[in-house]
């Protein structure tokens, strides 16, 4: 972490990144360019179909999907974030001691408070107790 | 390396919140379905919890969590003031919620987890500490106003606000950035130093930091030109959650902006501004004009409420001196009379129908005596007129304009004020001039919703008479800020 | 001093005021559902009423004891500010500043001392019976509980007026009494005259008051302050030599007793009390004779300093009193509303106090004062318990006899009537004697002064006795049926009426109470210069048995000649019985002047053309620019978003522009 307010120079040196991200960008313009131009097109209703590994596709890509899916999806990344966030406590761990634990034992429950809460409420279930009962 | 002593106490109003929100979520999710937890009384117990708490802290002295998160006096009176708005919101909310069919203990929640990010907004002296709370508080927003899932207004309001709240948040972030580009750290205190001495470079990067963080501040207290979600927002967000943005989020906000700007860039001052002086011009102008085209008393109110934050603006072009002690009060003035203006609409729904126009108030004065005098208040107080908070709070913030040689902003907000007489006014010549149309079709007023307006009309009055306290604790709060 | 015995001061006046005022408050907010409610609960109401009045005597009481235990003199009178706070009294501590802008501070202060302590004792005390009175003579009226509260309104306001310690304070006692007063005078607003009278006293009312505002403007730049103590204390010491001063102080006091003159019916602004009777008669008995409309007389003597130092102000006041003394007096000889006589008489009686504040006998003012208190509520209550008895009837010529048929009223009004009429051994005598002797004293026209007060003195005998004969004795001249439902008054009307009579007795009895030596200190003033010249009481005590005497032998014995006198002096008694012509003159200013005037040129000319039309244009273009803004609320997100970009370029434009 640079202390003091960073010169011009600082700023000049990261021009690397600039010519990286030219290059970057460059390579795959130049190549898709350079497809179009030297490829055969042929096509046919079997080419035009979506791949997907070798199955016959059904239906269109545009269908609603269950809300389910979001619900999960949310939990997932939760439990993502906090793997992410634990990863570099767990590396300090030792040096801070026992506060460290404090703090992530209150994290963990703050993330096991809303597991209940969506746990109560049925929303780990593929099919919800009420809607069953209904 | 020693492991760092961390004085929690200061935290602990906000914790106490949080504490309370993750319980009445707990509540929720163990009542049984189609009956609600008692929400409204647990978030009562922790606000009053966390005003004792503020109270301890002042007697104490504040405190300091590892130079982040800071409790002044600055700090207090904002506590003070958002757990009070928080409290008038919780009284208000129990009927308003079985009257509109939205009776859910995570309401509670959400309300005060969003009052855990205000506090965080007010207290931290770290830009990063500073965003998250800003966003804590945001996210918490997002949720209440679409939680109305039966109208699509308050579904669109839900969207609205969090497509351009997020994008207002990613200039704010990328305004952090630069400033922690151009000093280094993102500590208010360590900013301001390094800006006191900028190279060439280093001013550039400032000046735009400055300026997207302006962008930021100026979407959360709806200035124009970054208001234009207000008026949706206000209007289909359940009225509770509206009375909660305009009195809360607007405060919060302010103290965030004062602080940052305060601590942080009075190096820039002259850069910065003229900027704030434009923008409280044009949102002076674009609010009051726009308010006064409507016949929606939300959407109405919504404008206002952007009217308001450009007459605050104007003292925050003289935020260095007494600008912030003017604003400081009249945040309080204003809170008060936005919960009762907006708890007065919400204590009147009934069965999903809210009072929303002129009509439906007409010959309100005949029904609801007292409901209509308290509406009364709330409106001359929001005009400006003398004897009211309104109007004390006005002159501070138009004198420290005029002191701190701005005179043509006070002279436009005296102008501004007069073209608002007339939407408010409106507003009491339906009440009490006019004949009810139709049946009563009004709800009786509950207690708990009377006790609040009562309340905030009383502050109105109270502050219009006899400012004094407030105004020296206003005066402690904005000495601290230096 | 410990903090129990300063109690009295910092605590107790509050609590006085807070009494009327939570009765009031109370009666206002429930008054609609208490007057649809059972008849107890007017019934209640009223008894609520009094209460609040009857505790804040006691109380009064307790304060005033405790202040003469404690021996008070002049240099420490007390203010009593509120604060918040514990131990109470405690000023350091949240003292409550009313006022504070720029120069000027003003707190929010009572002052407890000799002479505000007297006036808080007559209006809660005379007000307490007042209440009562009401309570059997309002017992019938349906918006009792209205007229309640407006009652303890009136308390609460003259008591602001009494107590307060700085001229704005008082101002606002000031104001609302005179608001109370309007509503009191109009409580009958169906009936036109009722609601006509209230109005005119409202606007003769703000003629002085405007008077009264400019005044204290004067004083604070002249003083720069608008303490009542601070204020008096600095006139008496001014020295003649500084000019400059002086003449300001002459300004402050002639603008202030414009609206003392408002306040208290002195000429030429005395035409609306007269009409005030409209009202119901405790409130003319109340507001009309004990209490409101000697609020000017009090201000004047709580100045009295200020007076003292501008002899030409003085002067004006003492030759305005003496004229508004005998010209009241003379028009009371010809009316025929028993409570028009005594409304004349109460201007007149306020005129003999000027004169003595005016001649620099302020403590004989407040004496008098005190006295007329008594009398003048007790013959007011007794004309409203004939009233009741008559059905409603107020003309003297349709009563007489009535003595035989109500005879506590008839005796407490012969009370009444031999006290304003100087007999002596009764308060009236004892105060107006040291009224005349003061005229002596005053710092020009003092013999003629005395002269005019002699000879008011007599006539005032005269036409009290003239009326208490056509009243109460003689035979009886009204119709069958009134005379058969003729009644005496219940026991709370009776009982008011005893205790007031027993006042009217006794306090001028010095060796039982001596009023100007214990108001003495509060004038700051050398020693009252009294002239007591050995003629004069025997004199007064002629003048004022010579008056009853020609009135009982004119219409009891010669009952004739009155109706001769009237052919033989018809213009005279044309001028008397047209009061003057002030109302008329009045009417014709107004009428032409004022309304011709505002018509054609303010109105017309000036508000319709000019002003209407910029006002108008301003609404309508400030609307049209309205309906534009509107236009830019699309409603779309992508607009807004655009809107935000704009903006943010804008601003950073503006910042990052090169300069």
């Amino acid at each position: 972490m640079p202390s003091a307010a960073p010169s011009a120079s600082y700023l000049t040196s990261h021009s690397a990144i600039l010519a990286f991200l030219l290059v970057v960008v460059g390579f795959v313009a130049v190549n898709l360019v350079l497809w179009k131009i030297i490829r055969p097109s042929r096509f046919s209703e079997e080419k035009l179909t979506t791949y997907e590994c070798g199955e016959n596709p059904t239906g269109s890509a545009w269908i609603q999907f269950n809300i389910r899916f979001y619900v999960f999806a949310l939990l997932f990344i939760i439990f993502d974030v906090e793997a992410v966030f634990l990863l570099p406590w767990a590396v300090v761990f030792r040096e801070i001691g026992p506060l460290a634990f404090l703090e992530g034992l209150v994290f963990i429950a703050i993330l096991a408070i809303a597991l209940a809460y969506v746990w109560r409420k049925g929303d780990l279930e593929w099919v919800r107790t009420e809607d069953r009962q209904v | 390396m020693t492991p760092p002593v961390v004085d929690v106490l200061p935290a602990i109003p906000a914790l106490i919140l949080a504490v309370t929100g993750l319980a009445v979520l707990l509540a929720q999710a163990f009542t049984p379905r189609g009956q609600a937890a008692p929400g409204a009384p647990f978030s009562l117990a922790g606000l009053l919890a966390a005003l004792v708490a503020v109270y301890l802290l002042a007697a104490r002295g504040g405190g300091d969590l590892g130079g982040t998160y800071v409790v002044d006096a600055f700090s207090l009176y904002f506590h003070a003031l958002i757990i009070g708005v928080g409290l008038v919101v919780v009284l208000l909310s129990p009927s308003y919620l079985r009257a509109t069919g939205i009776d859910r203990g995570e309401y509670y929640t959400l309300v005060l987890f969003s009052l855990v990010g205000m506090l965080g907004l007010v207290s931290c002296r770290e830009l990063v500490s500073l965003f998250v709370s800003l966003e804590v508080m945001s996210v918490a927003l997002y949720a209440l106003a679409g939680l109305h899932r039966a109208r699509p207004e308050s579904q669109e309001a839900a969207l609205k606000y969090f497509i351009t709240g997020a994008f207002s948040s990613g200039f704010l972030l990328y305004g952090i950035a630069l400033l922690y580009g151009a000093s280094g750290s993102t500590s208010l205190v360590a900013v301001g130093a390094a800006l006191r001495t900028p190279g060439p470079a280093t001013a550039a990067l400032a000046t735009m930091g400055t300026g997207l963080l302006l962008v930021g501040f100026g979407f959360k207290v709806a200035s124009v030109p970054f208001h234009m979600w207000a008026p949706d927002v206000y209007e289909g967000a359940p009225t509770t959650i509206t009375a909660l943005m305009s009195a809360g989020v607007k405060a919060a906000a302010f103290g965030a902006l004062l602080r940052v700007f305060g601590q942080a860039l009075p190096a820039l001052a002259a850069s910065w501004q003229p900027a704030v002086a434009a923008l409280a011009v044009v949102t002076m102008v674009v609010g009051n004009l726009g308010a006064l085209a409507q016949s929606n008393l939300k959407r109405m109110l919504a404008y206002s409420s952007v009217a308001h934050a450009g007459y605050l603006l104007a003292a925050v072009v003289a935020a260095p001196g007494i600008g912030v002690e003017a604003v400081l009060f009249y945040l309080v003035a204003y809170a008060a009379v936005n919960l009762g203006g907006f708890g007065a609409l919400a204590a009147l729904a009934r069965q999903g129908r809210e009072p929303l126009s002129l009509d439906d108030v007409a010959g309100l004065a005949s029904r609801r005596p007292a409901l209509a005098a308290a509406l009364a208040v709330y409106l001359i107080s929001l005009t400006g007129v003398p004897v009211s908070a309104g109007f004390v709070g006005k002159f501070f913030l138009f004198r420290a304009a005029v002191n701190a040689g701005w005179t043509s902003l006070a002279v436009i907000g005296v102008l501004m004020s007069v073209v608002s007489a007339y939407y408010y006014l409106r507003v009491v010549v339906a009440m009490y001039m006019r004949e009810p149309l139709g049946e009563d079709a009004w709800a009786p007023v509950p207690p708990s919703a009377g006790l609040a307006l009562g309340l905030s009309a009383a502050v109105v009055l109270a502050l219009g008479v006899h400012p004094e306290p407030v105004l020296t604790w206003a005066r402690l709060a904005a000495r601290s800020l230096l | 001093m410990n903090a129990l015995m300063e109690m009295p001061y910092q605590v107790v006046p509050f609590l006085v005021l807070a009494l009327p005022l939570a009765g009031f408050t109370v009666l206002a907010l429930f008054g609609d559902s208490i007057k649809r409610g059972k008849p107890y609960e007017t019934t209640g109401a009223g008894y609520l009423a009094c209460g609040t009045v009857i505790v804040a005597f006691l109380l009064a009481a307790w304060s005033v004891r405790s202040l003469l235990g404690l021996g008070v003199r002049a240099e420490d009178l007390r203010f009593a500010q509120p604060s918040l706070g514990w131990p109470p009294g405690d000023p350091e501590r949240w003292p409550l500043a009313w006022i504070s802008v720029g120069g000027l501070e003003i707190p929010f202060a009572l002052l407890l001392d000799p002479l505000s302590s007297l006036l808080l004792l007559v209006v809660t005390g005379i007000g307490s019976l007042i209440h009562v009175y009401s309570l059997g003579y309002m017992a019938h009226d349906e918006d009792r509980v209205r007229y309640f509260s407006y009652l303890n309104l009136f308390t609460f306001f003259m008591l602001v007026l009494v107590l307060a310690g700085n001229l704005p304070l008082m101002f606002v006692g000031w104001e609302g009494v005179g608001l109370c007063s309007y509503l009191l005078i109009g409580f009958w607003f169906k009936k036109k005259s009722a609601s006509d009278a209230g109005k005119k006293a409202f606007i003769v009312n703000r003629i002085g008051d405007a008077g009264l505002i400019l005044g204290m403007i004067v004083a604070f730049h002249a003083f720069g302050t608008l303490d009542l103590v601070d204020i008096a204390s600095n006139a008496g010491s001014l020295t003649p030599d500084r000019l400059g001063q002086v003449g300001a102080i002459t300004a402050v006091c002639l603008l202030l007793f414009v609206g003392a003159a408002g306040k208290s019916a002195q000429i030429p602004l005395h035409v609306w009390l007269p009409d005030a009777m409209e009202g119901p008669t405790p409130v003319s008995a109340l507001i009309h004779a004990a209490t409101m409309v000697t609020a000017g007389v009090y201000m004047v003597a709580r100045l009295a300093p200020l007076y003292h130092a501008s002899p030409t102000a003085s002067v004006v006041v003492a030759v305005i009193g003496a004229a508004t003394a005998l010209m009241a007096a003379t028009i009371a000889m010809v009316q025929t509303d028993i409570k028009k006589v005594l409304a004349y008489s109460t201007v007149s009686q306020l005129g003999f106090m000027f004169l003595a504040a005016g001649s620099g006998a302020y403590g004989a003012a407040v004496f008098h004062l005190f006295t007329h208190a008594f009398f003048k509520a007790l013959l007011f209550l007794g004309s409203g318990s004939v009233i009741h008895a008559m059905g409603g009837e107020q003309d003297i010529r349709k009563m007489g006899g009535l003595l035989k048929k109500i005879p506590v009223t008839g005796a407490t009004f012969a009370i009444g009537t031999a006290a304003i009429a100087g007999v002596p051994f009764l308060s009236g005598f004892y105060s107006k004697e040291e009224i005349l002797a003061g005229t002596l004293g005053a710092p020009a026209l003092g013999p003629l002064l005395l002269g005019v007060g002699l000879f008011t003195a007599g006539l005032t005998a005269f036409y009290m006795t003239r009326l208490f004969v056509l009243t109460f004795l003689g035979r009886f001249r009204g119709d069958l049926e009134t005379e058969h439902h003729l009644h005496e008054s219940p026991m709370s009307m009776l009982v008011p009426l005893c205790l007031l009579a027993v006042g009217s007795i006794v306090t001028g009895w010095h060796w039982l109470i001596d009023v100007p030596g214990f108001l003495q200190p509060v004038f700051r003033l050398p020693e009252a210069h009294v002239h007591h010249v050995g003629w004069l009481m025997p004199a007064a005590i002629g003048v004022a048995l010579a008056g009853i005497a020609v009135a009982a032998f004119l219409y009891t014995l010669y009952a004739d000649v009155p109706a001769r006198l009237k052919e033989r002096l018809g213009g005279v008694y044309r001028v008397l019985d047209a009061k003057y012509g002030f109302d008329r003159a009045y009417d014709a200013f107004a009428s032409r002047v004022v309304v011709g005037g505002s018509e054609t040129l303010l109105w017309k000319g000036i508000d319709t053309s000019v002003i209407d039309r910029a006002v108008n244009g301003a609404g309508e273009v400030t609307a049209a620019v309205s309906r534009r803004v509107r236009l830019l609320q699309s409603g779309v997100v992508r607009g807004y978003a655009l809107v935000i970009l704009m903006g943010t370029v804008a601003i950073l434009g503006y910042l990052m522009w090169p300069r």
